[in-house]
């Protein structure tokens, strides 16, 4: 079904038109989740309460009284999301028949809006990892080269058949699970959260718009916590507008996170026609890695172009920390998790090993059974860099540090840099043959390099695709902006998007 | 050569192309040529070459560790100890050479002079965040929250007796081969 690739407002409009119901959409969503199976989007998919809220929404539409632009929109919500009475596994054992009584605030409010929730997207465990291949659940696996049929709209041919050895390409991660749902048409949109890149990263592998809004805007409320003072839910959809129109939604203070902030964007409305007239875009240097890919290289110094071709003032800035970021991450990112991770004793719910005998053994049994290497590794790391002999020299130091990659930051904006622009990874959507030659904590170490900053920061940031390689893979850019400017983020991203002519997928065989 | 295809210039993968698929398209694709190159970047701008650097900028990989500390190893001693600490185990050999490569990437932290520079908690430090009303909330939640565990007793959560060290097996800390 076409409409499954259309936009957000596009199937609004139909809906409103009549020209099909909730429930139709919702059940060609369905279908279509069912020809894509073996990407394995979702941990849990929710279809009998789809086929209800859908059910519900088509009353409304009836009536000629829908909630909202989301009502009866199918999107897919990341398994680290509380939803109420639905299992939320994380993708881990520890919380494999794990079923909260609550939902998270974004949840709520999508559920408000009469969005229809259709499935709980995979992720890596506990969202650590940069490929979702770290899931109880099995692999994602990206819709490009996948081996099912797929068209682009593009006059160029491009190679869409499936790898000939058999192997495939990873989503990202780590809300693979979500980006692949949207690439691939079995969600309109999706939630993901992002703390080092989750959801950049996968946005770019798997050709969809990522969106990482400002800390504090979206409440953490019932968003299983990774790390307090970085985690942020994120958006995906096909288009800029979509997650505007989700941003829209889900933004606003909550008190019952008290990192959440107030804000205004809940009447967010992009320009039809936004201009970069005058702005003046910042290409911070660092952010050229050793082993970025030469075609990622080319396609920032094309887009860099461009906008300076159509009235942008472009010029190159230094944030000379950039580099440092990703090892600041390796330290605060275990700290915090050392200490949110206590939580995972199996007396108050999930996982739950009785063979020890002492309140000591059960815990340390329970997990160890039920978290993975990677996540106990992390523990240990964090446990390791806050003993007494070593938080002054690591945990403070990276605090310290972290002021210092926000102050670059800082002295970019006042230097009169509107907006940053960097590419996203380090190149297109890795095979998985190759991926798992490198251990999770590597890896990360490798892939978050251009993302992570931002969280650090802080500061808003959206994945926004450009262009196909030679081997039909995508290839996305980033822009990241001062805090609290998501709305002229995503403004200029609509703009670049508007003015790359991205080669859409827009069929795929059912 | 990589090029990227933005304009409507046509460029064959010449991997999948075949003689079928030749004879099928209407336009011939090109090969990709230099002057291919150059008119897919003119489309968005031939002076960005100075842009965006072309070289890396920094070394992401460290190569030695000439003014860093000196690498620790970890012992039975430390390992013991964030054992007890975490309360999970390293598992393997392999799950403590992932702390060494984890300590050896912080070290590299150590090099930056951070003299007078507050350590940042948080982004929000210059913000006010919300503190919530001193009111008590009449929702009494203990049917939901119980419901969550699968070990009660009546209305409590229940564990194993405590003061009692969990000690793993002997063999577990032998086969890590450690110091």
């Amino acid at each position: 079904m076409n409409h499954l690739m259309g936009s957000i407002s596009g199937a609004t409009a139909h809906l409103k038109q009549k020209a099909l119901s909730s429930y139709e959409l919702c059940e060609a969503v369905i279908k279509r989740h069912e020809a894509i199976t073996k990407l394995n989007p979702f941990i849990t998919s929710t279809h009998k309460l789809a086929r209800e809220s859908a059910s519900r929404s088509t009353e409304r539409y009836k009536k000629g009284k829908p909630i909202s632009p989301l009502d009866g929109i199918p999107i897919a919500i990341k398994d680290n999301f509380c939803t109420a009475g639905i299992p939320t596994t994380c993708g881990s054992k520890m919380l494999q028949n794990y079923t909260p009584p609550y939902s998270a605030t974004v949840v709520q409010r999508l559920i408000e809006a009469g969005a229809v929730i259709i499935g709980k997207s995979n992720l890596d465990e506990f969202g650590m990892g940069s490929g979702t291949i770290d899931s109880t659940a099995g692999p994602s696996r990206n819709i490009y080269r996948s081996g099912i049929n797929y068209k682009l709209q593009s006059t160029v041919r491009y190679p869409t058949s499936g790898l000939e050895d058999g192997d495939w390409y990873v989503t990202g991660g780590s809300s693979g699970g979500s980006a692949v749902a949207v690439a691939a048409g079995a969600a309109f949109g999706a939630v993901g959260s992002d703390t080092g890149g989750s959801v950049r990263n996968p946005a770019s592998y798997c050709g969809v718009v990522g969106l990482k809004p400002s800390y504090g805007i979206v409440p953490r409320y019932g968003l299983i916590s990774l790390v307090n003072s970085m985690d942020v839910p994120g958006l995906f959809g096909r288009n800029v507008d979509d997650v505007a129109t989700l941003l829209s939604v889900v933004a606003g203070e909550d008190l019952r996170d008290s990192t959440s902030v107030p804000s205004n964007l809940q009447n967010l409305q992009l320009p039809e026609v936004p201009s970069i007239e005058g702005l003046v875009v910042g290409i911070p240097r660092e952010y050229h890695s050793a082993g970025m890919s030469q075609e990622v290289v080319d396609i920032w110094t094309k887009i860099a172009g461009l906008m300076k071709e159509q009235g942008a003032q472009v010029r190159e800035v230094s944030m000379p920390h950039t580099q440092y970021s990703i090892i600041c991450y390796s330290i605060l990112n275990p700290c915090e998790v050392a200490s949110n991770f206590t939580r995972y004793t199996g007396v108050e719910y999930g996982l739950r090993n009785e063979s020890g005998h002492s309140m000591e053994a059960m815990y340390a049994l329970t997990r160890s059974t039920g978290l993975s290497e990677v996540v106990r590794g992390r523990i240990l790391a964090g446990n390791y860099f806050l003993l007494r002999e070593n938080k002054e020299r690591y945990f403070n130091q990276a605090l310290k540090v972290r002021r210092l990659i926000s102050q670059d930051f800082e002295q970019a904006w006042s230097s009169g840099i509107d907006l940053l622009l960097t590419p996203v990874t380090l190149s297109t959507a890795i095979r998985y043959s190759e991926f798992v030659k490198t251990d999770n904590r590597s890896q990360t170490a490798d892939q978050d390099i251009c993302t992570q900053s931002a969280n650090m920061a802080g500061v808003p940031a959206i994945n926004v695709p450009v262009a196909l390689n030679l081997d039909g893979l995508p290839l996305s850019m980033q822009l990241m902006a001062p805090w609290g400017h998501d709305a002229s983020l995503l403004s200029t991203a609509k703009w670049i998007e508007q003015h790359v002519n991205f080669p859409r997928l827009c069929t795929i065989e059912d | 050569m990589s090029v990227t295809n933005l304009g409507r210039a046509f460029i064959t993968n010449t991997h999948t192309t075949t003689k079928m698929n030749l004879l099928r398209v209407k336009r011939i694709p090109a090969i990709i040529t230099q002057r291919n190159l150059n008119v897919c970047m003119s489309v968005f701008g031939s002076d960005s070459q100075s842009l965006v650097p072309q070289k890396p900028v920094v070394r992401t990989t460290s190569t030695g560790r000439p003014n860093l500390p000196p690498k620790t190893v970890v012992d039975l001693r430390l390992v013991r100890h964030l054992e007890k600490l975490s309360l999970v185990d390293f598992g393997n050999r392999e799950g403590i050479a992932v702390l060494e490569a984890a300590i050896s990437q912080a070290d590299q932290l150590s090099v930056i002079d951070t003299e007078g520079v507050e350590p940042m908690i948080s982004v929000l430090e210059n913000r006010c965040v919300p503190l919530s009303e001193d009111k008590v909330n009449e929702e009494t939640l203990s049917d939901e929250v119980l419901a969550c565990s699968h070990t009660l007793v009546d209305e409590y959560f229940v564990v194993p007796p405590g003061n009692i060290t969990h000690t793993q097996e002997k063999e577990y800390h032998t086969n890590l081969n450690l110091t």
